[in-house]
């Protein structure tokens, strides 16, 4: 009489434990950001901008050339409005940089100025969003129109909150990124991804519990009054400033590990300089020339930026920010074409 | 079916105008605050045009019936002197200088007109949303949502009193205006018959 023994499937085999361990170190490094963003917000925020701002634009430009067709064929629209936007309002945002830094302008004219590019750019979105609905698979996105009609609405009633609450969305659309390549490469961790991403309202619930009260960070050195001002500070008043910058960090610590370490490892594990996924590369020499040298000029401006860091932090970071609204604005394109 | 989604539609497009009428109605938003310098902020000096010390004559008298506090009595010629050309503003000076009521009370005017007009295409571009389509539960509940959120806010927008702003409701007004506090007043007094300056202070 022989007994029949069930063995059960190797534990390596299941989706669950094949993802425990990347889950594992998730929970340590988003614990970690929470932890020094609350207790040393502004030496963290210092930190991290200066180590990874430049590394996460460079790959994030990298992803960018690997979703991008190499002919654009019945799509050329789309791509059209979607650069050329990227390039006239990342250009518009120079002018308000300088608007707001003028003396000749009245405070009016800037509210202004910047209600009519927070208007541009939902236009912008909106548009893509509908080229991108007629493309296949076609999808039903006309309720896109009175929602955006509703945030030009917000962008003129309320200029400057518009522009903040831009600054805190733009750090979560990394992690939208990431759910929808997951969904295409590692379907089976999809699921225990969007889970996870419940803890993310806890984790800033929890901030804000820790923090509501907390008295505003010193506001007399000139870097600590611009990170303040970049997280929203004198424009949602009444709102600790400790606070706002904890959660900015936070969220841009995020938002920096999606881009360096989760996409690249997890979605696109090979080196930024191998080309075999490139369409642009694989189509002709040309294709593959430009490539390289757009990789190579990305890799020398993340040397630059440190260079600026090193020499004068404060200026080199205020820069940054309004050269980084190109990334922020070419990320739109992209997503929908992921949607 | 039919008539609860128009009448659904109907409901929102009322409610998606109150909001805009009642945003329109809204105090302007505050003037954006300064942006921290480059450099570390150091506390500037008052401007002092120009500095003359002169003697002064003190002379104590009943002011009760002139309503001020103190009176400065100084001759043509002393105030020739103060209010000779010193320097002329700089275009930063003028540009600093909050713009009038009158521009900044139409400037938001505008803004609210343009959010009004963009809230109003919301509205209108709903037709376009549910024209020639069954309506799912989803839709409805969110329709329902985005009513229920934009009367809230009509609601609590109309007639609202901003501590601090002007009352811009209509005709009914919830409280009324508080009595100005009688505020401390000087009145000077040019004569060309007066030697020096002389400072009056109540008895």
């Amino acid at each position: 009489m022989s007994a029949s023994i069930h063995v059960p499937p190797r534990a390596s085999t299941t989706p669950l434990n094949s993802a425990l361990w990347p889950a594992l170190g998730v929970l340590a490094v988003v614990g970690s950001a929470w932890s020094l963003a609350a207790l040393l917000p502004i030496g963290f925020s210092i930190a991290t901008v200066f180590l990874f701002a430049g590394p996460h634009n460079w790959l994030e430009a990298r992803y960018m050339l690997r979703r991008m067709p190499a002919r654009w064929g019945p799509l050329w629209p789309y791509f059209t409005l979607g650069i050329c936007g990227t390039l006239a309002l990342g250009a518009g945002m120079g002018v308000l940089f300088v608007l707001a830094r003028s003396a000749q302008f009245s405070p009016e004219v800037v509210f202004a100025a910047v209600s009519v590019w927070n208007t541009l750019l939902v236009a912008w979105i909106v548009t893509l969003a509908l080229l991108r609905a007629r493309q296949n698979p076609r999808r039903e996105w006309r309720w896109l129109m009175p929602l955006g009609f509703c945030l030009i609405a917000a962008a003129w009633l309320w200029p400057l909150l518009f522009s903040v609450a831009l600054v805190y969305v733009h750090p979560l659309v990394a992690l939208w990124f990431l759910d929808r390549e997951l969904g295409k490469s590692r379907r089976a961790w999809q699921a225990a991804y969007r889970r996870g991403l419940l803890l993310l309202p806890v984790a800033l619930g929890g901030l804000w519990l820790l923090l509501a009260r907390s008295p505003d960070l010193p506001g007399d050195a000139a870097l600590a009054a611009t990170i303040a001002y970049h997280a929203g500070g004198g424009v949602l008043r009444g709102v600790s400033t400790h606070l706002l910058v904890s959660t900015h960090t936070f969220l841009e610590m995020l938002h920096y590990g999606v881009w360096i370490v989760a996409i690249p490892l997890l979605v696109t594990p090979r080196w930024p300089w191998r080309l075999d996924d490139v369409p642009l590369a694989r189509a002709s020499n040309w294709g593959r020339r430009l490539t390289l040298a757009a990789i190579c000029l990305g890799a020398a401006f993340m040397f630059v930026l440190w260079m600026g860091f090193l020499a004068n932090y404060a200026l080199t970071r205020d820069i940054y920010f309004l050269i980084a609204t190109l990334h922020v604005l070419a990320e739109a394109p992209f997503l929908l074409r992921l949607l | 079916m039919k008539i609860f989604r128009r009448g659904m539609l109907g409901l929102g497009l009322g409610c998606l105008l109150l909001c805009a009428l009642a945003q329109a109605n809204a105090p302007p938003v505050p003037k954006p605050v300064e942006r921290p310098q480059a450099e570390p902020p150091v506390a500037a000096p008052p401007a002092i045009v120009k500095s003359l010390s002169l003697p002064v004559t003190i002379q104590k008298a009943d002011l009760t019936k002139e309503g001020v506090q103190a009176k400065i009595i100084l001759s043509q010629k002393t105030l020739a002197e103060l209010s000779a050309p010193g320097k002329k503003a700089s275009p930063q000076q003028n540009s600093a200088a909050p713009a009038s009521p009158d521009r900044q009370s139409s400037t938001s005017l505008w803004r609210n007109v343009i959010a009004g007009v963009a809230l109003s295409l919301a509205a209108v571009s709903l037709i376009f949303v549910f024209r020639g389509r069954r309506s799912t539960r989803a839709a409805v509940v969110a329709l329902l949502g985005v009513t229920l959120i934009a009367g809230g806010v009509g609601v609590l927008s109309a007639d609202i009193r901003i501590p601090g702003e002007p009352y811009r409701g209509p005709a009914k007004r919830p409280d009324p205006e508080p009595r100005p506090e009688p505020h401390p007043q000087v009145q000077v007094i040019v004569m060309d018959d007066a030697v020096g300056i002389t400072l009056v202070l109540p008895e």
